[in-house]
């Protein structure tokens, strides 16, 4: 293969472990604000913490997939305890549950640093080296990553699109007074998308622990884009939020391997504001959110 | 079949109902009328559980139902097609309507029940059968209406509580519309509440016509009884609390 | 954090009860306080804590002694802590108190350079001898200004640093090499100098410099390969160190191998949870090596560390920032005869060569940065070797 291409695959390759942890994150950030129009910024917290929660199942059981199995239910654990002692009470108030949030943030990194300390944890995942593909090398980890997010998005989608808890919690997303009238359960709904959503924050951390680096600070780095992919995605759309989010980290990819590395954020939020000029609703369209 | 006994109902200072008592048999269709912001819709957002009285009740073949969720309600048998129609417009015409029939979910074959439903009703309205798979927002104002209303029915109540079903329709279909209400009561027996600001339609298609005034029921008439206009403008236009005029046209 | 302090306070109880528990000379005695303006909590308190720590530890063994001598007076240290919080506002309240209500005449730290750079905006007016290891002291032309006599940079100058890490890319066999940093000051600051001291080498440079927070390497490290470069050396962050490496084995870009600043030797073994890097490495380091020391000196200090029991985690040599220069300073103030003339005291300090844990130490004029060993750590087949890179101090 040209020398050219396969540099160019190379690069375009490297954006899919960073890619597919926007997905997650902005799959969740879609299903949560989509229903409760809370802006629920502690995400990138929740992230960070299923990473720890990982890290340290594996440090004590010597399992490294047993950090994803039990960071999952643990975060949506999380996500229930939060929507029930915090959340469900501002839903009438979006804003009031994003300042709640930030407040969230400060919480979840306090506590973080209580259980891990401030400094900077490191792990080597055991799946280690690459296949070469035509002079393209795919690290298997980015590889695994890849399918992991692939295949839980789509199993939400299949969920959404043809269940009818799925279609239940679409009908919220549009109007959820013309829910409440069809006898959904709207609150119960709600909670279950706080659930689903942390619970998928909790395989992005889980991801990003794979990536190397933990600090109980991590989140801020994934936090901005979760929301720049829900938004081009369009609210309320996972094909949408993995498109964007693979799209994203591809865009970031390419940005570091051929422009000024330095101006990468730049580069996509640039971006993110032409395309929502462009498409308010996003790319793939979505809804504009529930009126609760 | 639907009682409301003295209710009130209040959002901050706006004292929006004051002592509302009413009765509907599933055997007519009672339509409510008034002037905007009379509290028609509250009324039936009270008796559907979107809206908390603060005093009085409401019941549903002599179950208290007052300030129970709407969940309840639909599952005693009074669904509300709200104003508006109110579909969810990212969804399919098939999926709002499985949706209607959310309450019957878990019982046994409800699956193939809501199919049949859905056929049948298909069936009678070919309009909206043939758009099925169509995204519900884009289909036309009346066709829209008439999804409401199917949705509103996916539940089987025994009552079906309609808020202006004919707003910002042709005439052309709201006579259709007006037909199709009357058929509903008499064929299939279901009681019929409807809120309207257009007198005309309302007068032809109910059995016995209600007007609310500032949150009271002023006159309760047979539509006979009201194709007086000053009779009308009296209560739409001038002082409610002021006997009305009897007889005589102006 | 608040763990973090508990247990620094902790360690200073039973260092000073330790301290009480020696046998005094007899004769006039005093206490000379040092301060101490550190970011013992928030954001950098994984840099403070080791200088802090190390200071503690000196003041902890001098007193041990039975202190130092001045004239016909003994003298012990005692050492004055504040937490800047790893803020602006925390290092001015701080320095505020160590200065006007202590009124303390030797101050270390911080070693974070804007926290550090906005110290001496204090000390320097009040006529305090203030030490800090921070590199802006050096790039901003500090410790080579006049006004600023009492200022000493207690790091190796940036060129002596440059000439160690060009020695590892030496070491490496590299022609061309991929300069790896964060995008930051403190890259800004070390670059200059590395690439004169490897254009005087005759080596080739491609700078990768990549947001500071970066997580997923793949993409630099690809570009570094398709620029054809023989090694990666790595500058800072020292955290993201071992994703660079494992990212550029993965991706099959350094046939010569890597090195880096500071990097230690942990990250190559520890790569693949225990399995060593399949590349020859070699870690660049200012000071001596504590796992791996180069000296018995290094060893017994590294051993008295560990005996404090607080883990110092991955910046341990930045003990090496202050530990001698505690020791240096108690010489310095015997020599000149004054515990209060800072002029003084400075002159001597700046002028003397000690012998300390991390070799001979001495200042150099200009910038009046000290200079002491560096190391070279290098890893092969998992076999771990330092050899020290002699301080030019007679
Ligand atoms: N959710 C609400 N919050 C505050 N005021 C309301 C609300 N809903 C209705 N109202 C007020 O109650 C009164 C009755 O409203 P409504 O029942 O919608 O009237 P109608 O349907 O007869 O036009 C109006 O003054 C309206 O502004
Ligand atoms: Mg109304």
């Amino acid at each position: 293969m040209n020398e050219q291409v396969t540099v160019f695959l190379q690069h375009a390759f490297n954006g899919i472990s960073m890619g597919a942890v926007y997905a997650l994150i902005a799959a969740g950030i879609t299903l949560v604000y989509g229903l409760s129009r809370i802006i629920h910024f502690a995400v990138g917290e929740l992230v960070m913490l299923g990473a720890f929660i990982a890290l340290s199942v594996w440090n004590w059981s010597g399992e490294f997939w047993l950090g994803l199995a039990v960071a999952v239910p643990a975060l949506a654990l999380i996500g229930l305890v939060t929507e029930r002692a915090v959340f469900r009470f501002t839903l009438r108030e979006p804003l009031t549950g994003f300042i709640v949030s930030l407040g969230l943030i400060l919480i979840l990194q306090g506590t973080a640093v209580e259980i891990w300390s401030p400094n900077p944890q490191y792990s080597q995942p055991p799946l280690e080296g690459s296949w070469d593909v035509a002079g393209v090398l795919l690290r298997k980890q980015a590889v695994v990553n890849f399918a992991i997010v692939v295949a839980v998005l789509a199993l939400c989608y299949l969920v959404l699109m043809k269940t009818t808890f799925g279609k239940s919690l679409r009908a919220v997303s549009d109007d959820p007074g013309a829910a409440a009238l069809m006898g959904i359960p709207v609150r119960t709904i709600i909670m279950t998308t706080f659930v689903i959503g942390s619970a998928l924050a909790g395989i992005a951390g889980w991801m990003v622990l794979t990536l190397g680096l933990i600090t109980p600070f991590v989140g801020a780095i994934y936090v901005l884009r979760g929301f720049a992919v829900a938004l081009i995605g369009g609210l309320g759309n996972i094909q949408g939020a993995a498109l964007a989010g693979i799209g994203l980290g591809v865009a970031e990819s390419l940005a570091a391997g051929y422009v000024g590395p330095g101006w990468t954020d730049a580069y996509v939020f640039g971006a993110v504001v032409l395309i929502l000029l462009w498409r308010p609703t996003g790319l793939a369209g979505g809804s504009e959110g529930a009126k609760l | 079949m639907l009682e409301i006994d003295d209710l009130e109902v209040r959002f901050g200072h706006v004292h929006a109902l004051r002592g509302v008592t009413l009765e509907a048999a599933r055997s007519e269709v009672l339509v409510l009328i008034g002037p905007n912001g009379a509290g028609k819709s509250t009324v039936l957002n009270s008796v559907s559980g979107l809206c908390e009285p603060s005093s009085g009740r409401v019941r549903i073949e002599g179950a208290d139902l007052t300030g129970h969720s709407p969940r309840e309600v639909v599952r005693a048998g009074v669904t509300l097609v709200p104003q508006g129609r109110r579909l969810f417009g990212s969804m399919s015409v098939r999926e709002n309507l499985e949706l209607g029939a959310y309450t019957h979910k878990g019982e046994r074959n409800a699956q193939a029940k809501t199919v049949n439903k859905i056929a049948r009703w298909a069936e009678f309205f070919p309009e909206v059968g043939q758009r099925l798979s169509t995204q519900s927002s884009l289909l036309s104002g009346g066709q829209q209406q008439i999804v409401a209303i199917i949705r509103g029915l996916m539940s089987e109540p025994r009552m079906l509580m309609m808020d202006e079903p004919s707003i910002g329709l042709a005439p052309i279909v709201v006579k259709r519309i007006g037909e199709e209400i009357r058929r509903l009561n008499r064929e299939s027996g279901i009681g019929i509440v409807m809120v309207e600001q257009n007198v005309e339609f309302a007068l032809t298609v109910a059995d016995r016509v209600a007007i609310l005034v500032h949150g009271r029921v002023v006159h309760v008439a047979p539509p006979a009884a009201l194709r007086d206009p000053a009779l009308l403008a009296h209560y739409f236009f001038g002082d409610a609390s002021a006997p009305p005029p009897t007889g005589g046209k102006t | 954090m608040k763990t973090n302090q508990i247990i620094l306070h902790a360690a200073v109880a039973a260092a000073l009860a330790a301290g009480s528990t020696a046998v005094w000379a007899q004769g006039k005695k005093g206490v000379v306080k040092i301060g101490i303006n550190e970011t013992l909590s928030g954001k950098f308190v994984a840099v403070g804590t080791p200088p802090s720590v190390a200071i503690r530890l000196a003041i902890h063994e001098i007193n041990d002694k039975g202190g130092f001598k001045v004239g016909d007076t003994t003298y012990t240290l005692q050492p004055v802590e504040v937490d800047n919080r790893s803020e602006g506002p925390g290092v001015v309240a701080g320095m505020t108190k160590l200065i006007e209500d202590e009124k303390i005449k030797i101050i270390f730290g911080p070693t974070v350079s804007v926290l550090a750079n906005q110290a001496q905006e204090m000390t320097v007016p009040a006529k305090v001898i203030h030490l800090s290891a921070a590199g802006s002291w050096q790039s901003l032309g500090y410790l080579n200004d006049p006004k600023k006599p009492l200022l000493f940079g207690t790091q190796n100058p940036l060129n002596a640093l440059a000439r160690t890490e060009i020695a590892a890319v030496k070491e490496l066999g590299a022609k061309k090499v991929a300069y790896f940093s964060a995008d930051d000051d403190t890259t800004k600051g070390n670059m200059g100098p590395f690439l004169a001291e490897a254009k005087a080498a005759g080596i080739e440079v491609t700078t990768i410099l990549f947001p500071y927070a970066t997580a997923d390497f793949s993409s630099f490290v690809s570009r570094a390969k398709a620029a054809k470069v023989d090694s990666i050396h790595f500058l800072h962050p020292q955290n993201s160190a071992p994703n660079v490496l494992r990212a550029a084995v993965e991706l099959q870009a350094i046939p010569k191998g890597f090195s880096g600043r500071q990097t230690g030797a942990a990250a190559a073994l520890k790569l693949a949870m225990g399995k060593p890097v399949p590349v020859p490495y070699v870690s660049a380091q200012s000071t001596p090596d504590l796992d791996y020391p180069s000296t018995p000196k290094v060893k017994a200090y590294a051993e008295r560390l560990r005996n404090t029991g607080i883990d110092l985690g991955y910046n341990v040599t930045f003990s090496f920032f202050t530990y001698d220069f505690v020791h240096m300073m108690a010489a310095a103030m015997t020599k000149a005869g004054t515990v209060d003339d800072t002029a003084k005291i400075a002159a001597v300090f700046g002028s003397m060569t000690y012998d300390g844990v991390a070799g001979k130490i001495c200042f150099a004029t200009n910038p009046r940065a000290s200079q002491y060993d560096g190391t070279l750590v290098s890893v092969r087949n998992g076999k771990v070797s330092a050899k020290p890179v002699p301080s030019p101090c007679k």
